[in-house]
């Protein structure tokens, strides 16, 4: 979500910075009785008088700001998923965290080690790991548990035990 | 990438959808006739307004002039890594001039992370973020174990870096990638 909220930042920024420009140009030649530039200004304005807020496109374009504002808004807002899990300190100003990507890769090892696992998916959140384990077995029977003290234990080697809970669930399929 | 930008970026976005979805609300509002007979996009009398007050446009060019300062400004901040690049240890300009090149330790710094077992790349920075701030992001192999390469980092990695630099309070940011292969490249 950073890297997108960083893109949309840079392009409106850029938008912003040229739109502001251009409409200080056209102001000041305006002000000196010289020709638009990029801006065809004299007939924006008569088209514009013309249209009251009921015409369609005027309409479609206040449907359009409205949509791209709760865009916006949902983007800003939104938390998503965290790139790294803090782990708990030890040292005095060293804050160290563990990637999300590598801890999703560590706990699918974890996870796909116990006999009878096909694959595992693994998804972490702030306080949670979902592990969806696939088998072949006909009977899983304590599959799910011995998945779920695998996983327990990397999160416990990684320090993380007290801060991600897993959830485990095992389903008979071919996995991913 | 620097978490004030990340906020600057979210406190900025969320204003603009603000603006543009109250705006487009209320336009759409207006509309509909939910003020009274939805009213022409430029009214007479704006247009009467902007014709007698010369100073109007003048003050809308200064908005527009602030607008693409600040934007400029925001843009800058996108592109801005915050990567210092020489440390500067002098404590008295009478006793000569130290100047430490940040790449010669955080090559120093790689190569004592990498040596760890169980260690497959890694890669260090010196940023400017709650002061100076060494960052250090270490890819793990799948079968390290993890609890013992954190503790060396944090105890003997981050205590060679902050003696080096004559700074032991000296921040330091670690990321830990585990369940890397071990055949797999590093960071570099």
């Amino acid at each position: 979500m950073t890297v997108v909220n960083r893109v949309l930042a840079t392009l409106l920024a850029l938008a912003l910075l040229l739109g502001g420009l251009l409409a200080v140009v056209e102001i000041v030649l305006a002000a000196l009785d010289q020709q638009p530039w990029l801006v065809p200004h004299p007939a924006w304005t008569a088209w514009l008088s013309d249209r009251t807020l009921a015409s369609g496109v005027v309409r479609a374009a206040l449907i359009g700001a409205v949509v791209l504002g709760l865009v916006l808004l949902a983007l800003a807002l939104r938390r998503g998923r965290p790139g790294a899990l803090p782990l708990p300190a030890r040292v005095e100003a060293v804050r160290t965290t563990a990637s999300r990507r590598g801890l999703e890769r560590t706990l699918r090892a974890a996870a796909t080690r116990p006999d009878g696992v096909r694959d595992a998916r693994v998804k972490a959140r702030r306080r949670t790991v979902r592990v969806r384990a696939a088998t072949a077995l006909r009977d899983p029977a304590d599959l799910q548990s011995r998945v779920g003290q695998a996983v327990a234990e990397r999160l416990e080697e990684l320090g993380l035990a007290g801060t991600l809970r897993p959830r485990v669930t095992v389903s008979k399929g071919a996995g991913r | 990438m620097s978490r004030r930008v990340d906020t600057a970026n979210r406190t900025v976005l969320a204003l603009l959808g603000l603006l543009l979805f109250g705006g487009g609300a209320v336009g759409l509002a207006a509309s509909f006739g939910v003020f009274g007979d939805p009213p022409p996009v430029l009214p007479g009398s704006a247009r009467r307004f902007e014709d007698q007050q010369p100073w109007f446009w003048w003050a809308v060019a200064g908005v527009c002039l602030v607008v693409a300062l600040l934007a400029l400004r925001w843009l800058l901040a996108q592109l801005h890594t915050g990567r210092v690049t020489r440390l500067d240890l002098t404590r008295d300009d009478r006793d000569g001039r130290t100047v430490v090149h940040a790449g010669a330790l955080t090559e120093a710094v790689e190569a004592e992370a990498q040596s760890l077992r169980g260690v497959v790349g890694a890669s260090a920075r010196l940023v400017e973020a709650r002061g100076r701030t060494l960052t250090v992001a270490v890819e793990l192999a799948d079968h390290a174990d993890v609890a013992e390469v954190r503790r060396t980092l944090e105890d003997r990695v981050v205590a060679h870096a902050r003696e080096a630099v004559d700074d032991p309070g000296l921040p330091v940011d670690i990321e830990l990638r585990p369940g890397r292969r071990s055949g797999s490249r590093g960071l570099r």
